[in-house]
């Protein structure tokens, strides 16, 4: 059972430009082997790569397309102890214009008893006019040289599509919290036998969260948190390792507050990614939230069910009233312990976690 | 011809075929044991080094290639035409007599570009709920049964459809011969102003009661349609009724009122409008 709870680093899409379809000519009859590359501009400025397009100009047929922000980008990429040679920008030399880019940060997992300081890969992205121009292999070995710089020799990293050979597999699941909307957005489908009332009554969730003394994390929680959450992640074999309170600090805690219980016997977290709906005419975004972390301090399954069970559902209940439309999580840790009991159902996407040898 | 040259002559075919078709679709499973295949009998036996760990997509390739172990060219294009024939996209050996222009792609790249590039061969993509069999098929289904057993009688099965799909010229044509009943109500107990409601179709709504639907009928859990507009959020479905004289008061199964399931903006703007 595996986690490295890192569905948020996945490779991004960039859109594509619609501004000109001139200057996107001339980069493509661009001889891009003739050293018109440049290797290793940091991006330091976080506004658009591009600007966005009109939604008849995207002609792949996803329907919807991960709308990472900045801020969420920052959180990404700039973890304690980053390091900026690991973020590669490409441009092509004459325009300046930001064709490609990849990313790695260091991580600490543990896989059964070994312990691994590794570079995790977790932005690719190629602009669409250059797929299949073969820039992908240059970026990756790019990140290879820059890692081995750093003494640093093993990767991890996750991917949507079906790998070689993963060292674990996870599947989403989706806990929809406004039915109406992801059936309006063909996030999800309406069955012709079913009612949205029927839909909407069973998804309907109390107002006010329900476990006593529930309230938001502080910056005085954080080595708490981090005692807890090591030891809870005892419980499985392949997991990240939180070696500092910053760590607990940059990725769980959080200026929107994740709320926790009293004593610190329990927390949890997760992180807001919306995504783009394309093509619709009323609705622009899904609000989703993906569970992140989270720890209980109990031992047996039994108690941790029942734990979780409440706690998640505390979770869905704050989720809804900050107006998100979905709650997402992978089936890694505990999570099957509730997933069928809080009424998630299994989604079409997979993450597969890769891990080994980084050779060039 | 010898055997061997009418297997080539069926490869050569066959990969031109798949060249030409570029609009084929084909799982990434069959890509890519037409890739290690194409390179094992082009080629031979797989002699590139493994990719980088992290080039997914080469490793899958290579992998594909690589454990077709020492099989000879022969067997290679002997499987690639069993696998291009077995796909069922238009192309079978009887195809290789008609094929005279067979020699202007050797070009492994090319089936590599044309072939993987796929929405799931992306690094990521949103997911969203795993798609349950479509609700336009299980209309065709029921349709299509309906057809055969029951040509005479228009199905009171196909008025919910159409209600549930919003098609009001033809229920309203249904309604006109007089053949069907505008109360009637389906196995779950729900009447067809309680679906058209529940979807938000108000044409179908004003139809319905302009017909002389019961804008008060009970569901078996004694929701009126009123309960199902409001639950679902249709606002106009739920003014129309409101406006022409639905009962506010009426309780469902759980003794709430169809405003008691919606939020207080929701019922003060039909109230107030």
């Amino acid at each position: 059972m595996l986690v490295n709870q890192l569905a948020i680093r996945e490779a991004i899409q960039p859109q594509p430009s619609a501004s000109s379809s001139q200057r996107q000519k001339d980069m493509s009859s661009h001889k891009f082997w003739n050293n018109n590359l440049i290797l290793g501009e940091v991006i330091n400025d976080n506004g658009p790569i591009e600007e966005n397009t009109p939604y008849d100009q995207i002609h792949d047929d996803a329907m919807f397309r991960f709308d990472y922000s900045g801020d969420f980008l920052k959180w990404a990429l700039q973890p304690p102890g980053y390091k900026q040679t690991w973020h590669v920008g490409v441009r092509v030399s004459s325009t300046k214009r930001l064709v490609a880019f990849i990313s790695g940060i260091p991580a600490d997992i543990k896989i059964y008893d070994s312990y691994q300081h590794l570079v995790e890969i977790t932005f690719l992205c190629v602009h669409k006019k250059l797929r299949s121009k073969r820039l992908a292999p240059v970026l990756i070995k790019e990140i290879t040289r820059r890692s081995h710089l750093e003494g640093i020799f093993q990767a991890v990293y996750t991917a949507g599509v079906v790998l070689p050979k993963p060292i674990s597999k996870a599947r989403y699941y989706h806990r929809s919290l406004n039915p109406k909307k992801l059936i309006e957005t063909n996030f999800s489908r309406l069955p012709h036998n079913t009612t949205m009332s029927r839909l909407i009554k069973k998804f309907k969730l109390p107002s006010e969260t329900l476990t006593p003394g529930i309230r938001p994390m502080q910056e005085k929680d954080v080595s708490a948190v981090r005692t807890l959450l090591n030891e809870y992640m005892k419980n499985f074999n392949f997991v990240a390792v939180f070696n500092s309170d910053e760590d607990v600090r940059h990725w769980i805690l959080t200026k929107e507050n994740d709320p926790l219980t009293k004593k610190v016997t329990d927390f949890f977290s997760f992180y807001c990614l919306p995504s783009s709906v394309i093509g619709n005419p009323t609705h622009k975004t899904i609000n989703a939230v993906y569970l992140f972390y989270y720890a209980v301090q109990e031992s047996d399954d039994k108690a941790i069910k029942g734990r979780l069970q409440a706690l998640i559902k505390d979770a869905l209940i704050l989720a809804k009233s900050k107006n998100v439309d979905v709650f997402n999580c992978l089936d890694l840790m505990d999570n099957k312990l509730f997933i069928e009991d809080l009424k998630f159902g299994p989604g079409d996407g997979y993450l597969n976690y890769c891990e080994g040898q980084l050779a060039l | 011809m010898s055997e061997t040259d009418i297997l080539t002559a069926q490869f050569i075919s066959a990969y031109t075929y798949l060249n030409k078709h570029s609009n084929i679709k084909l799982s990434d499973e069959i890509k890519l044991k037409l890739y290690g295949t194409y390179k094992a009998a082009t080629i031979g036996n797989c002699n590139t080094p493994k990719p980088s760990l992290l080039d997914f997509r080469g490793r899958a390739k290579w992998d594909s290639w690589n454990e077709l172990g020492d099989i000879s060219k022969e067997e290679a294009k002997q499987r690639y035409t069993d696998i291009l024939e077995q796909a069922n996209v238009g192309w079978s050996r009887d195809h290789v007599d008609n094929d005279e222009n067979s020699s202007d792609a050797d070009d492994s790249d090319k089936i590599d570009n044309e072939t993987m590039d796929t929405p799931r061969d992306r690094w990521t993509y949103v997911s969203t709920f795993k798609a349950l069999l479509s609700s336009f098929m299980v209309i065709k289904v029921a349709l299509s049964t309906h057809i055969y057993s029951e040509i005479l009688a228009i199905s009171g099965d196909d008025m919910f459809s159409y209600v549930k799909q919003g098609k009001s010229s033809e229920i309203s044509g249904i309604l006109e011969s007089g053949e069907a009943n505008v109360n009637a109500k389906d196995n779950q107990g729900l009447s067809l102003l309680h679906w058209a409601c529940d979807r938000g179709h108000l044409d179908v709504v004003k139809l319905l009661i302009e017909k002389g639907a019961d804008i008060n009928i009970l569901s078996d859990g004694n929701e009126t349609p009123l309960h199902y507009a409001c639950i679902s959020e249709h606002f106009d479905c739920a003014s129309y009724l409101y406006k022409n004289g639905a009962n506010i008061l009426l309780k469902d199964e759980d003794g709430l009122t169809a405003f008691e399931h919606c939020s207080i903006e929701f019922k003060n703007s039909i109230i107030q409008e």
